[in-house]
Formats: C-alpha cells, structure tokens, sequence
C-alpha cells in the first residue's frame, strides 16, 4: 500500500509539474501587446497609422453617401464613389445616375475617438520614451481626435465628448456608457481647445524619416481656423434656418450667441495669424509672368503637392494599387475625358456646372472683383436658361465665336486650371463638347448626332464629331440620363483640379497615387479674411492683403475691396472641388435659400452653319437630372444630420428626424 | 534432459503448408511479419552432415554441439519423417530452419531449450509444460452440442492457457487442481467453474448476443457490461460488419439507439452524415484512447479496422468532460491474437442510382405549359401555334428536343472496395494490419468526380517483460477526390432548369451553347477541360504508442502512459477556366468567367501525452472496488497557407506562379491550441449488486483569461442490478436481468473567441494602413476592442435515469432512457443598447441557456424456431430542445413574442409557420365570398383549383397574421439537423449457412419544404416538372380562365401560372411544406457462408458472400419522397444537393 501511494504520488507529481500553468500560456498570435509596439519607433508609426487611416479627411476616396475610405471594387458592386461634397452643392454634377447625390452623409468616428484614447493611455505607461516623445505624441493623437469631433460637429452640432476609453462592465448596467451630448458651443469649444492644445505639443516639421505626410502644429492651427470659422459661422447665422425640437431647446444644435460668434472669429483669427506669421509657409509662385504661367502654376499645386510644399499645409498620400486593390485612388480613371481615358470603364464622370464657371472672373472686368457670366448673347441677356436646349430659338441674338474656346478667352486662369472647357487642349488633345448645330437653312439638331455641310464646302457633326471612337471627345450631350452615355459631361465641362496632366496614369482602379491637398495657405488667407470682415476684428488690410495675393498669384493686376461677396466668391473660385464649397453653404445657412427647387445650370455650345465660315454659339440651359426632377431642395432640417441609433444611445436626436 | 509428450496434435493444423503458399502473395504483409518473428539470436554454431536420418538423431547431434536441449512429441517426430541435411559453421537457427523446412514443425528456443511442436503451438502451453503437475481436460460445445473449436480455456490469475481443437477438446496442465477454470468464446458466455479437484469438464457455451459479461470500452478504461450504471451503448465488429459500405456511418446507421445518423448527400468523398446522440450535436470521436478529428474522421475510418464501439450518451461522458457534452464515441481497433498469421480479404463492388431524380417534361410540353401558364397569368401566350407545330413534330433543326440529363448524368455508377488485413503473432508480440481500399465514382457523364480512399492501420502489441506491455499503432490514410469546379447547387440548378430546347454543342461544332434562362451550360460546368475543377487531396497519419505496466508488487495496480502524434496534410485547388459560350443560332461568342486559380494547404499536428493509474482490487470478496487517475496534456497546431492568381494573358498551368501578379493575392495563419486536463474516477460495486461510480475531471484551455481557464466537472452515476436480488431470484427466475440505472453530471464546451482577455493590437487592413512617408504604406495595427477576462467554458449538466431489462435469456429485452441536458453559458453578445458611441462592440459573454430532454427505448426478441434463428430490435429516441434563455432585444408587442420561433422562456424549437390549408376553389365564383388573397388586386387572379387558405383571425382578407405555428421545422432548421423522433430497426435472421440483416431507419416531426416558384419550373423556368402535369386545366384549353363558364378538369396542383402574385398558390401550406416523416429499408444484407468442410477441402477458414442493397425502399409521403425525405435541402432550400443513392453492392468475405 505504502508502494501504492508513492506511484500514485509520482504519477500526480509529474502531472502537476505539467499541469504548470505555462503549458496553457498559448501566445495568441494574432495580437501583440501595446508594449511591443510602443517600445518600437516603427510600433509606434503603425499605431499613428491606424488612427490617421480613421482620421475623416474629406479626400479623393471620401464618398458623402457611402463612407470615408470608400472603395470601388467588385464586393461593393462597383457603386460610384463621388467625389467628396462637390455633387451636394453648385460646382459640379455626377455624370452618371441621377446627377446629384442626396444629403446622406455621416460620420460617428466613435470608434477612432476609442482607439484614439486608448493610444492616449497607454502612452503614459511607456518607460522607453522620453517625456518629450511622449508629448509630441500625446498631441499628435488629440490632433487626430480634435479631427474627428470637428467632423461630427459640423454634421451634428453637438456630440458626446469622451476623452477616455470607456469600460464595459459585465453584470452591470454600464450606466456610465451612456454618455448625452454636449451643446454644440461646448463641443466646438472642446475642438478649438483640443487642436490649440495640440498645436502647442506638435513638432513644426516631421524628418523625412519620421513622415513628411504627418500632421504638424501648421497643420492644427490651419484646422483650428476652418473649425472656429465653422463654429462663428453657425453661431452667427444659425438662426437664418431655425428649427425647434429638444436639440435646439437644449442647445445641442445652434443655440449660440453674437458674442460666441465673436469669441469663434477671433479664434479663427489668432489661428490664421500663426499659420501665416510663423509657419514658414506661403502661396506658391505668388506672382506668375502671365496669365498662361498663372493657370500653369495654379494646376500645378494640385498635380504636383510636392513641388508646392511652400503652400502646402497637410496632405494625405497613397500609393500604388494596381496590383494590390484599395491601396491607391482611382481618380485619373474616373474624370479623365473619353478622349484620354487612360483605359477604364469609367470616365468622365463630373460635370462642372456653368455656374461655376460664371463665378470666374473676367480678366477685362470692372477692377471690383465683379464675376461677369459667360457672354453668350449680343444682347447681354443671360437669364435666358432653356429647360429643353432641343427646342432652342436660333432666332436669338447668339454671340458667334469662332473658335470653341474663345468664350473662355478672358477668363480668371484658375478657370482654365480647375476645369476643362470645350475647346481646350488636355494631354495634348483638343476636347471638343458640342451639343448641336443648326443647318445652312436655320433647322436644329440638338442632343444627337448628324452631319451636314458648311458655307465653306466642309462636313460638320452636330456633336463635333462622327464617332466617340473618333479622334476627338464626344459629346455628353447625347443620350442625357441613358446608363450607355454615363462616361461623357453632362453640362459642357469636365473637371481638372486633381487629374495628372504630365503623367500617364493606368487605366485600371487604384492606380492613381496623386496626394491630396487637405489643408493649403491659401484657405487660411480666406479664412482670416472672413472672420476679420464678419466680426471686425483683426486687420481688414490685412485680409484685403490675403484677397487680392490669391487673385494676383492668379494673373490679376488689380486689387479689388474685401467685401464678404468678394471673399466668398474668391473661395468659390480657388478651392472649387476641394470640399469647402458645402460646408460654406452650410455653416452660412446658404443651402436652403440656393436650393429651393434650384436648377444648376448648363452650357450648350453649338455650331452655326449660317455664316460663311461657321461659327460656335453657346445656349444656356438647365442641368438634365435637375430639370427632370424638378430642381434641387435643400430641407433646413438637413443643416444637421439625424444621430445615429437614438434607440439604443439614448440621445436626443436632431430637429425634424 | 526431459523429454515429455506435447498433447494430442490438433489436426486443423494440417493445412499449414498450403496456407503458407498462400501467404507468398502477401508478401508486404509477410515482409512485416518476418520482422516481427526474428528471435533472439547469437547462438552457438552448428556443423552437420547427415542424409536421410530421423530428426531424432540430429537433435542429439545438435545437442551435443551445442548444449541445448530439445522438447519434443516423439510420435510427431516420426511423423514428420526422415531429413537430409550438410552445412558447416552456421548459426543453430540456421540448422533448425534446414531442419525443419518443409516440416509441419516449429521450434521456439526457450533458455536454454529448444521446444519443437507443430507449427502453431502457442508458446505459453509449452513453457507451462515444463512445470507440468496436473491435466484437465474436457469439451466445449455450443447448445445443439456442436464443437466449439478455438474456445480459449485458461485458469483464472495464470499464464496456464490452451485452446480447443477441432472437436472442441482441451488438455490443460495445471500446477494443482485448486484454481478456477475459465472458458470463453467470441460471442458467447464465459463460464467459470473452481478446480475443486475435479479434472474433466464438459461445457456448453451459450450463445451471447446479449452478454453481460462483455467488457465495454468505456472512457479511460474498460467495465464489464454488467456494472455499468451509464448510458453507455457498445456495438462489436460483427455488427458493423453485417452491412457493408463505403462509410462506417451507413454501417451502423440505426442500430445504435440515440444515435441519430443522417446522411445529408451521397457525393463521393464529402462524408457529412450528420451524427448526434439524442439531438445534441456532433459528438466528440476518441480512437483507442485519444480525441481526434470528429464525425468526417469517424465516417472515413476502415470499418473492417474496428473492433468495437462505444457509446457514452449520459454523464458515462463526463470523464472525458471537455467538449464531451454531446456525447463521446469511442472506437477501438483491432488487435492482432497470439498464433500464425490469419488474413481476412473483404471486398464489395456495387452499383449505384440516385433515390431521387426529377422527371422533367420535354422542350414541346414545356412550351404548350409556358402558354396555358401565360393565359393562366393574364398574360399573351409566349409561344406562337406554328412554333408549337415544330416543337411537337421535333425534327427541324433548333426544334429538337434534349434531355439534359441524359446528357450529362449516368444512370448508374459504380463503388468498389477492398480490404486486407492480416493478424497473428508470437509469445512476445502480436499484429492485426492492414490495407484497404474505396473506389466512389460519380454520376455525372463527364467523369470529373472521382474519390480514392487508401487506409492501413498496424497495431503492434510488444509483450516486453512480464509485466510490461507496449502498443504501437501507426494509422493513416490518404484520400483525394476532384468535382466540378462550383458546388454540386450551381450543377444541378443550371441541369434542372436548363431549357430543353438546347443542345449542349452549337450543332455542327464544338462550341458549347449558352443556355437560358442562366445562361449557363450544364456539360461545360461538369467538365474539367472547359470550366476547370476542385481538387483537394488529404494525407492523414495517426501514431500511437501505449506502455502499460502491470505493477508487480501490487496486485491490480496498472500504470499507463500514452503518446500519441497525429498529423494531417491538406492541399485544397479550385481552377475556374474562362471559356467561351455561343450562341446556339449565331454561334457569338459570350465569354464566362476569368481564369483562377486559388491553392490552400493546411498542415495539422495534434499531440497527446496521458499518463495514467489504475487500481483494482476486492475487499473481503464482495466489495469491488477500482480507481482510476489520468493526466492528459493535448496540443495541436495548424499552419494553413493560401494564394489565388489570375491569368490575365494566358491559361498556362495550375500553379500560382504561372499566374498574374496583378490581383494576386495570398494568406497566411497558424493557430495553436493546448490542453491540459486530470481526471479520476472512483468505481465501487457490492457483489455486483450495487454499483456506483464517482468520476471528476478538471479542464484547462489555453483560451481563456488565466482565472477561467480550468473547470470542474463531476459525475456520478449508480445502478441496482435488482435481478441480483435473491428474492427476485427465487420468485421471478424468467427475469435475466433487471438493473435500474442514474446518473448525473457536468460537462463543458470551450467555445468562444481564443484570447478575448488578451489586450493587444492586431494587424490591421490594407486600408487601415497611412501613408506617412512618400510611396510608403505604414501598416496600421489596430487596438483591441473591448477585453473579456471572464469568457469560460460552457457548463453543461446532463441527468439520465435508465432500466435495462432482459427475460428468458434475452428472448426479450427492453432498455429504456430519460434524459435531460441542460446547458448554461452559451455564447451571447448582451443586446442591453450598445450605445454606439461607446466605440467597440460588447464582446461574447457566457449568457445563454437552453435544454434538451428526451427519451429513448429499444425493445429486442430473439428465438429460434427450428433452423432460424432470429434477432429483432427496435429501438426510437425522442429528443427536443427548449431555449431556456436567449439574449434578445425586448419585444415589441407580445403578438412578436410569440410569433418568434427563436423565443425565450422555454420556447421548443422546431416549429415553423405557415398557412392552414383548407381544401380547393372548384368555381371562379366562389371568390365572391371568399377572403380576400390578393391584396389590392384581390381575388382577381385567383382560378378553379387554387388552394384555400384558412382566415385564422376572419378580417375577411388572407395576410401574413393568418399564420400558425402549423408545422414541424424542415431539417435545415433546428438545432442539430437531425429531426425530434428518429427511430430504427435491425432483423438478423440465420438459417444454416444463410443469414439476413434488415435495417429499417427513419424520423418524424419534421418537414421538407418544395419551392414551388424556384428552381421546379413551376413557371419561372423552362426546366418543368412532370409532375407538374397533373394540374387543374381548362376542358378546352382555348378557353379564357378567367371565363366562370369554362369548365376545368382538376388536378393535384392548381392551374399553372407564370408567377403566383396576387394568390394563394406559393403560401407555406401543407402542400408545399409537407410532412416528411419517413421509414426506409436503409439496407438489407443476405450472406452465405460456405459449410466448413467444404472451406476446409479448399483451404480456407472461412468464405462468405454477401448481396446488400442500401436504400432499397421509402414509406413517406410520396410528394415528400420525390425530394428524397432525408436528404439535406441544402442552399434555399432548393434540394439541390447531391442526391441520395440507392446501391447495390456484391462482396465476398474470406479468411485464411
């Protein structure tokens, strides 16, 4: 027996020695503890990585309906992607669908904000950092952070502020998850103070070791004077769209005061001023030799963000996704003209409305900064907008021109740099965009394709050309709203600003690797000049001073007033398509009043057989989706977005939702 | 010197020699055997020269050169005659093997001694020989007083052991005649009888189906039958092997009770029976002693490789309490037995045809249906009169009709299946070996579907010392198999609905056609040259090695230690060809699909190390009492790797780098699982009488937070064996056997996501990666989410309450159960409103409940009226599963509370609704009054012989608030796929040589569903059902339907239409979901085995040749049996799976 108990002892003695609890300490191995990376320099940057890649930038891969980072691809059905807020407002349409996108866009970067504070603190704990590297860092993720509220902000006036990631508490009622929202002034005040934070604890530069495309101190001020301008802006003009409800009542959308106003304007002040005293940054070529070098040096901000680093302020970069999906983005494929599709099922796709192009302008102009509309009619009226351009009255006095361009011949060279007009060359090609013609004997035809004869013996296509496989583009005007017809303009324009004119680009998705301008001098000039002009302080001079470098950088020689029509029209004409446009229009709570039944507007050009040698006339009409669906609506509710799963947070929603 | 008579020679051995020539033929297996038989060597050398002398003087000689003495019958030596024999200086063995080449002799040197006998003589008998004081001797015989040659006569406690010989005689030396002799026969009762001097013993063995002195292989050890007070099951070799198939699963398909065994398809090479006991879900599979690959491992074994089956259906489970709480299957293999080699050849080859397969009706009916549909449908006829004329005559070009089936499938195929395995072995080691084979064609035309199994298994037993035993097994098999490149769904439906007014060729060409309504083409899909194929080949090994060490000090005390390494190596490839479809009129091409090709290889390692105690002992002669203790530890690792590339020039090659690198793309990942577990049990029983068990185990798994990690799970189990009563004894002889059984006890599940405890940062997507340096993609790694320290093991409680009862000898029988398993902490995420601003999801937590009671009975005869005899047993379990508690969001009204099929508070599963059926409309009339069905279009649409549908709530308006929980779930739906009743029967006849197995299986409480607006062609395809025609349909077909003044004749459907909107044609009703419950012949056995003297004159052991058909017949509805009742419905519920086969299969069984 004594035996017994000694072998039984052996057998459990081993299995206890086995059973020690390393056997089960299994690595998992698809996870790696934070102390491993935050030990790392390289750790570190795939942490950062993580949170910049949910930083909301409104870029080329920002799609308003869909989400930021969206991809076209196989798996999502090859759904459009947009192009960030341009369809929402007057600057461009979509080619394809129904032309507009509807105001469904959102943002609840909750689960950035969490991994944000997560980084946040666990950073502390790090023994291998120094104190400064740790501040340096801790700035850096409350600029990523201030990032994200200020993006929900603008959506939903006020949000929850969480600073630290909460604890989910098994067994309990977790009551203290359910954290209510802030007002809209305490949550602009948080952005404002965290960037200002921010900016003191970031570095002015990053080496070229540690990432050129990080964000710096510039890089939080600049953001903090679009913010606080956003801020003064509802602040001032919220109630040109009142609403009512518990959010208003409980001031979590609008509710703030002129003297909030004035407090914002002079944060968006200060902000502006240090960017533009100390950062070291500055317009790029501010004083072009001609308006050709001006054009020139404008497109070459867009297409070259390198070269233009004096101007730049924060960028996002990419690279090539040709052969690995999602890395790169896709936009020389999409808006390139059929003419130089590099090669892709899709192209063409964005509209510049005539609207826009209204709003440069005109070299020959009165010296007050006066936009001067396109001169299509000798007896200068402009208002005449066709519904249906089919049924135009070539009785009317048309301007002939006799080339396709020449109505663009005066035009601001931003114009000629942001968009592509009929006539123009791109790569090396002249894209034509015609509509119609009408016949020696006065007949029309419009929005199809047929050839006749000149007076001067030669055949003309009413579209410019005999085929869209020809040598030259062929125009959108044909077959408005059939799905065959998507790839071509639907309003006489094609968008420039951000395709590659000098490089060939692969026609297949993500091959585009161009970085994307999220912040640049020239909008911080802007900026300071609106909060100066709305609130009086700062130096009207001085934002004069900001105006007029913009237009002069732009081929201008005169200097005309810093009215805040000037300054609005200004910011129109230098950031068309890089996201402003839509959130001027509703921070200023403009949409409402643009968008009642609106419908942007379109150019026709069209080309007379009449006289001896033919000649080009150009015929307002209205935008073809906008016309069919009876205009464009702008639903004051819609200033705010509904907050998302009112259920079960336990919010209060948003007016009208 | 002794020289000392051996016992009369057993003239069975005198075959021997023939034998041998036939083992030339196996030479792999002899190969393994010589290895095996090599003894020690090294002896003294040996020179002779003798011719034509007897043994005898050359065993002096050898003697005399050697010093060894020999042990010999002089009678056998004579008869075995005279020997010529010269060689110089070689090995003694040498000499002996000259010696007695040719010679009905063996040897065996022992020491110093060299034992000659007839060739095989086991060796224990001779060593028992030489201390040989006393002789017993008798005769076995069975009930009709017929010799039982081979019993196994032994006395209890000793080495002193014999067999019987052809007339069922023994001579067994004995040290004294104190000692109680046991004799035992496969199959039959052992009996004991105490020497108490007596010297001779004439025995009758009495046939043991029902032997209760069988010892069963239970968890960790093994108990006799009798003393079990779990719900263990235990089916032996014989019975597996009466039905014979490709799958072990079809081999014991409804004969076990509790087992419920679906087979879900009959593709070659898929093995996805569904397998669970009572309804819990898939069972944890352990082969000889170790957890391995579950039921698909299970289904592949060789079922001529097994020797018994265990099934643990109750808290007899527990002790091996991880991941045993659906219930624990137990195989263990074949061993091989002392003596020469025996070889068993077992082979079957059979024909094959589906259960089921549509008949479909031909290009010209469909297209006069399509129109009577569209008039049906208010619609203008599709097909105008004078097409019609050309589709019936069917001899213009591009009017033919086709059969796709014909074209594409076979009406029958083949399977084949060979085994082999030979077993034997010597005094220090035995063998049982062997190698078999499977064959599983198809049917599809193309020959693209092909299976292969190879399987070997060796189980060696090293007998080391006295008290020191080893087994090894090395167990492996390799299979493969190819299909068509999509899944069996996307072959059928294209088959099903492709128009018949197709061919598949472009006529005149090559070129396959493009065939609506999918545009597909059924002969492309199933070939590999044009749309590619799925492969995937597996080679898997199983290594074992057991020590088992018989503590000689104290007796009863074993320790055991086992090792066991498995391994899998897995290469999955799908090529998906780009090929070209044409247009069958203008021959334009249409191009399908992309070339790609995707490989995956998986490899896996599992090891095992259990070290274990085990003690027996008796107190003061009725307290038996035993123990055991285990230590397992289990580690297991997978590397898994895959990659797919396009070809976007070129087809070249299956192999990733000949594809694209545009789009290419690949992955990687390895997990790592350790187990660590110690368990004991406690068996005490008085005088066999009173049995009770107490059995713990105590888990650990890698997953979870360090504080979680292990659990506890006890059982306890007792049983009264009433009929060991003496009052029970003395009044009610009749009753064999009567024991009262309970138990109860707790398992566990370690479910849930590994490492939730674990906060660390995992690596994120491509698109969670920035760009911070120009051209460079930073990867992001991503925070974890919200950290679970207390995710633990599921706990499961399972009760059970039997009887077993047994009359007249087993005449009759009746095993009932109850049973209840209630399990607590299954995986939930906490609906309580994530706010979404908390930024993470909750994670997974231990939260919900549910249950499942049953029970479970089997009844069994058996007789004998003259030559037949006869076995009958039936058994049923009934089993259904309550959701206890189920995490949910609150409902909305208590209308949605009920009407939830997946609702809480001990709701039963398996209910579904739908409509009530309530006869037909015969007259258009009648839809004046009736409710309305249609919506806003009412009861417009509706026509004679359209289904009524019952207005449960009476609003006049037939809507989705008209339904009931009216119906039993289909087999998709539930909880283990397995229907609530589930029942089966054996009949095991025997006339003389002849004998019979029957096997009835079925369920009930289920449904099946027909979609009649999918896939049957009810309409929306050209694909229709001949069935289909009998239909209610216009008198005149001319006729507007719409007409109240037509007249119909009806039919078994409603008139057919183009699409069911707006009536009550496609509403769930009976109809449609029907009652599936089913009983089929599962399968039926006839063997012969020829009479043992004529085996004998052929010089064989044994020949059996059996016929087995599978499948053979169904009772079910017979709509429901058009789908094949117990075929899995498979995606949508289409039944568009592989379908069942019915099979028959000839086979010969031979020993020798």
């Amino acid at each position: 027996m004594k035996k017994l108990i000694i072998y039984t002892g052996m057998i459990i003695a081993g299995l206890s020695l086995a059973a020690c609890k390393k056997y089960l300490e299994v690595q998992p191995l698809d996870r790696v503890p934070a102390e491993q990376l935050l030990t790392d320099p390289n750790g570190v940057k795939t942490l950062l990585a993580n949170l910049y890649s949910k930083m909301p930038v409104e870029d080329y891969k920002y799609n308003p309906g869909l989400s930021f980072n969206y991809h076209r691809t196989p798996g999502n059905n090859y759904i459009e992607p947009g192009f960030g807020t341009a369809y929402l407002t007057d600057e461009a349409s979509l080619s394809a669908g129904s032309g507009i996108g509807p105001v469904n866009e959102s943002y609840w970067g909750f689960d950035g904000i969490r991994q944000t504070n997560q980084l946040l603190e666990q950073l502390p704990v790090v023994t291998t950092l120094t104190a400064a590297q740790k501040a340096a860092l801790v700035a850096e993720c409350r600029f990523i952070r201030a990032y994200m509220y200020f993006t929900m902000a603008r959506r939903y006036g006020g949000v929850p502020i969480i600073e630290k990631s909460l604890e989910y508490k098994p067994g309990t009622d977790n009551a203290d998850l359910f954290v209510p929202r802030s007002t809209e002034k305490q949550t602009w005040d948080y952005v404002l103070n965290e960037l200002e934070e921010a900016s003191k604890g970031m570095p002015a530069s990053f080496s070229a070791v540690d990432g050129p495309y990080r964000a710096t101190k510039w890089a939080a001020l600049a953001l903090k004077s679009r913010a606080a301008l956003h801020a003064a802006s509802v602040a001032k003009f919220w109630n040109k769209a009142p609403l009512t409800g518990d959010a208003v009542t409980q001031k979590m959308a609008g509710g703030m005061t002129p003297a909030d106003a004035d407090n914002y304007y002079q944060q968006c002040i200060t902000a502006a001023e240090a960017v533009i005293n100390n950062s070291g940054k500055a317009l790029y070529k501010p004083i072009p030799a001609n308006r050709t070098e001006a054009a020139k040096n404008f497109q070459d901000i867009f297409q070259n963000p390198t070269a233009a680093d004096i101007e730049v302020i924060f960028k996002k970069g990419y690279i090539d996704g040709t052969t690995t999906l999602l890395q790169g983005h896709s936009t020389d494929m999409y808006y390139n003209p059929s003419q130089t599709n590099p090669g892709g099922l899709f192209y063409g796709r964005s509209s510049p409305s005539l609207d826009l192009v209204d709003v440069y302008e005109d070299y020959t102009d009165n010296g007050q900064g006066q936009s001067v509309k396109l001169s299509t009619r000798s007896d200068n009226n402009e208002n005449d907008i066709l519904a249906d351009p089919t049924k135009v009255d070539v009785t009317k006095p048309f301007k002939q021109y006799n080339a396709l361009a020449d109505i663009f011949a005066n035009k601001d060279a931003r114009l000629h740099a942001t968009i592509i007009v009929p006539g123009s060359t791109w790569k090396g090609v002249q894209i034509i965009m015609q509509g119609g013609m009408i016949r020696q004997d006065g007949t029309k035809l419009v929005y199809s394709n047929a050839s006749a004869l000149g007076k001067d013996g030669k055949t003309y296509w009413s579209l410019g050309a005999s085929s869209p496989n020809g040598a030259t583009g062929f125009s959108g005007f044909f077959n408005i709203g059939s799905s065959s017809n998507q790839n071509y303009s639907i309003s006489g324009f094609l968008q420039k600003k951000f395709l590659q004119e000098g490089v060939t680009v692969p026609g297949t998705y993500f091959g585009s690797t161009l970085d994307f301008i999220d912040m640049r001098m020239a909008e911080v000039y802007l900026n300071y000049a609106e909060a100066a002009i709305e609130s009086g302080k700062g130096s009207s001079a001085l934002a004069a001073t900001y105006l007029n470098a913009l237009r002069k950088r732009a081929g201008h020689t005169d200097n005309i007033p810093a009215s805040i029509n000037n300054i609005l029209k200004e910011r129109q004409v230098e950031m068309a398509f890089e996201g402003r446009r839509y959130w001027d229009l509703i921070r200023r709570r403009d949409a409402h009043t643009m968008f009642t039944s609106a419908k942007r507007t379109i150019l026709v050009p069209m080309i007379d057989l009449r006289p001896a040698v033919p000649k080009y006339i150009f015929v307002r009409a209205n935008n073809f989706y906008d016309e069919t669906s009876g205009g464009r609506n702008f639903q004051p509710r819609d200033y705010y977005r509904p907050i998302p799963g009112v259920a079960t947070n336990k919010l209060v929603q948003n007016p009208q939702f | 010197m002794h020289f000392k008579p051996l016992s009369s020679p057993p003239k069975r051995y005198s075959g021997t020699l023939i034998k041998t020539i036939l083992m030339m033929k196996f030479t792999v297996f002899l190969l393994l055997i010589a290895c095996m038989q090599v003894s020690a060597s090294g002896f003294s050398q040996v020179s002779l020269a003798e011719k034509n002398v007897p043994l005898r003087s050359v065993f002096k000689k050898i003697q005399k050169q050697t010093g060894f003495d020999f042990l010999y019958d002089s009678q056998f030596l004579q008869e075995a005659g005279n020997v010529s024999i010269d060689v110089s200086n070689v090995s003694l063995e040498h000499a002996l093997d000259l010696c007695f080449k040719g010679k009905p002799l063996a040897y065996t040197i022992i020491e110093k001694t060299i034992v000659v006998k007839p060739k095989p003589l086991v060796i224990a008998e001779v060593t028992a020989l030489l201390e040989l004081k006393e002789i017993i001797s008798g005769k076995v015989t069975d009930e009709q007083g017929i010799p039982l040659a081979g019993a196994s006569v032994y006395i209890k406690g000793s080495s002193k052991a014999t067999v019987t010989d052809a007339q069922g005689r023994f001579n067994l030396e004995v040290d004294n005649l104190e000692g109680t002799l046991v004799l035992s026969f496969v199959g039959r009762i052992q009996q004991e009888f105490p020497l108490k001097g007596k010297k001779t013993f004439n025995v009758v063995l009495k046939s043991a189906t029902e032997d209760l002195s069988d010892v069963v292989v239970i968890g960790y050890g093994s108990q006799k039958k009798e003393t079990l007070s779990g719900a263990v099951v235990n089916i032996k070799s014989k019975d597996i092997l009466t039905t014979k198939s490709t799958s072990v699963v079809s081999n014991i398909q409804g004969k076990i009770p509790g087992v419920h065994i679906r087979q879900q398809t009959a593709e070659p090479g898929t093995f996805n029976s569904l397998v669970s006991i009572r309804g819990f879900g898939t069972p944890l599979l352990v082969i000889d002693g170790v957890p391995r690959d579950g039921m698909s491992d299970f289904e592949r074994l060789n079922p001529e490789d097994i020797e018994s089956i265990s099934v643990l259906k109750d808290a007899a489970a527990a002790i091996y309490g991880m991941n045993a709480d659906n219930g624990v299957i137990i195989v263990t293999t074949k061993k091989g037995q002392k003596g020469l080699a025996k070889f068993n050849y077992s082979s079957f080859v059979g024909y094959k045809q589906p259960t089921s397969m549509p008949d479909m009706v031909d290009a010209y009916t469909y297209r006069t249906i399509r129109n009577e549909m569209d008039r049906n449908t208010k619609l203008s006829p599709t097909f105008s009169q004078t097409d019609l004329d050309k589709w019936k005559a069917g001899t213009e070009p591009g009017y033919i009709d086709y059969d796709w089936f014909k074209e594409t499938l076979r009406d029958f195929t083949m399977q084949q299946q060979h085994n082999i395995s030979a077993s034997g072995g010597s005094e220090g080691i035995t063998y049982y070996t062997s190698l078999g084979i499977l064959a599983d064609d198809g049917i599809l035309k193309s020959d693209i579907q092909k299976y292969r199994k190879y399987n070997f298994r060796t189980n060696v037993t090293f007998q080391m010392t006295k008290d020191l035993k080893a087994i090894v097994t090395l167990a492996g098999k390799v299979d493969n198999n190819r299909s068509p490149q999509g899944s069996y769904f996307w072959f059928f439906k294209p088959l099903i609905i492709a128009d018949r007014a197709f061919s598949p060729f472009v006529p005149g060409t090559n070129n396959v056609t493009r065939i609506p309504p999918e545009f597909t083409n059924p002969y492309a899909l199933a070939s590999e040259a044009i749309s590619g194929y799925e492969k995937w080949s597996n080679v898997q090994y199983q290594t074992q090695v057991e020590l088992q060490y018989d503590v000689p000090s104290i007796k009863g005390l074993k320790f055991g230690l086992l090792g066991a390494y498995d391994g899998n190596n897995n290469n999955w490839s799908n090529l998906a060809r780009a090929y070209n479809q044409y247009d069958i009129s203008t021959n334009a091409a249409t191009l399908r699909g992309q070339n790609r090709y995707v490989n995956t290889m998986t490899q896996f390692g599992r090891a095992v190390v259990q070290a274990s105690a085990n003690y027996k002992t008796t107190i003061a002669k009725n307290h038996h009492i035993g123990a055991t203790v285990v230590g397992e530890m289990r580690s297991l690792r997978s590397d898994i790797i895959n990659a797919s590339r396009f070809y976007a020039d070129v087809y070249t090659w299956d192999i990733i780098n000949q594809g694209t690198l545009t789009n290419a793309q690949n992955g990687g990942d390895r997990i790592i699982q350790k187990y660590l577990s110690l368990l004991g049990r406690f068996n005490y029983d008085f005088k066999n009488k009173y049995l009770l068990e107490l059995a713990f185990r105590e888990d650990g798994s890698y997953r979870y937070a360090p504080g979680k990690r292990w659990a506890m799970f006890p059982s306890a189990s007792a049983g009264w064996r009433v009929s060991q009563e003496n009052f029970m004894r003395n009044n009610a002889p009749w009753i064999s056997n009567l024991k009262l059984r309970a138990s109860y006890g707790m398992m566990g599940a370690d479910q849930g996501n590994p490492f939730e405890y674990y906060l660390g940062y995992r690596y994120g997507n491509i698109d969670q990666g920035y760009v911070f340096n120009n051209g460079v993609l930073t990867s992001g790694m991503v925070p974890p989410g919200v950290v679970n320290e207390n995710l633990t093991w599921i706990k499961t409680n399972t009760a059970n309450l039997g009887i077993d009862l047994s009359l007249w000898d087993g005449k009759f029988g009746l095993v009932a159960d109850w049973f209840q398993k209630d399990r607590n902490g299954l995986l939930a995420t906490k609906i309580q409103s994530v706010p979404n601003t908390f930024g993470a999801s909750f994670p997974q937590e231990n939260i919900n409940k549910d249950m499942v009671k049953g029970f479970e009975l089997i009844v069994s005869h058996k007789n004998k009226i003259g030559k037949l005899r006869f076995e009958v047993s039936a058994n049923m379990t009934y089993a259904r599963k309550y959701l206890v508690y189920s995490e949910r969001a609150p409902y909305a009204s208590t209308m949605q509370k009920w009407k939830d099929t997946w609702g809480t508070g001990g709701r039963v599963l398996g209910r579904e609704w739908g409509y009530l059926y309530d006869g037909r409309y015969t007259d258009l009339l009648q839809y004046q009054t009736a409710p309305l069905m249609g919506g806003a279009a009412g009861n417009s649409m509706m026509l004679p012989g359209s289904f009524a549908v019952k207005d449960v709530d009476g609003n006049g308006i037939i809507n989705g608030d008209d339904q009931l929980p009216e119906f039993w779930s289909g087999q998709y739906q539930g909880f283990a796929g397995n229907p609530p009743l589930q029942y089966g029967a054996t009949i095991n006849l025997a006339w003389g040589a002849f004998d019979m197995n029957m096997l009835f299986q079925g369920s009930a409480l289920f449904s099946i569903f027909a979609a009649p607006n999918d896939v049957w062609g009810y309409g929306r395809y050209p694909g229709m059902w001949e069935k289909y025609m009998d239909r209610w349909r216009l008198e005149d077909p001319n006729m507007n339907p719409y007409d109240p003044s037509a007249k119909w004749i009806p039919g078994e459907y409603p008139a057919l239409r183009s699409n069911f909107n707006n009536t009550t044609d496609a509403l769930t009703t009976d109809r449609w979901r029907m009652n599936a419950s089913y009983a089929r012949l599962k399968s039926t056995e006839i063997g012969y085995t020829l009479a043992p003297q004529f085996a004998k004159r052929i010089k064989i052991d044994n020949l059996r040749v059996f016929v087995n058909g599978f499948n053979l017949f169904t009772f079910a509805n017979p709509l429901a049996k058009n789908l094949d009742p117990e075929k899995e419905e498979g995606a949508y519920q289409a039944d568009l799976t592989y379908p069942l086969m019915r099979s028959f299969n000839f086979g010969i069984n031979l020993n020798f």
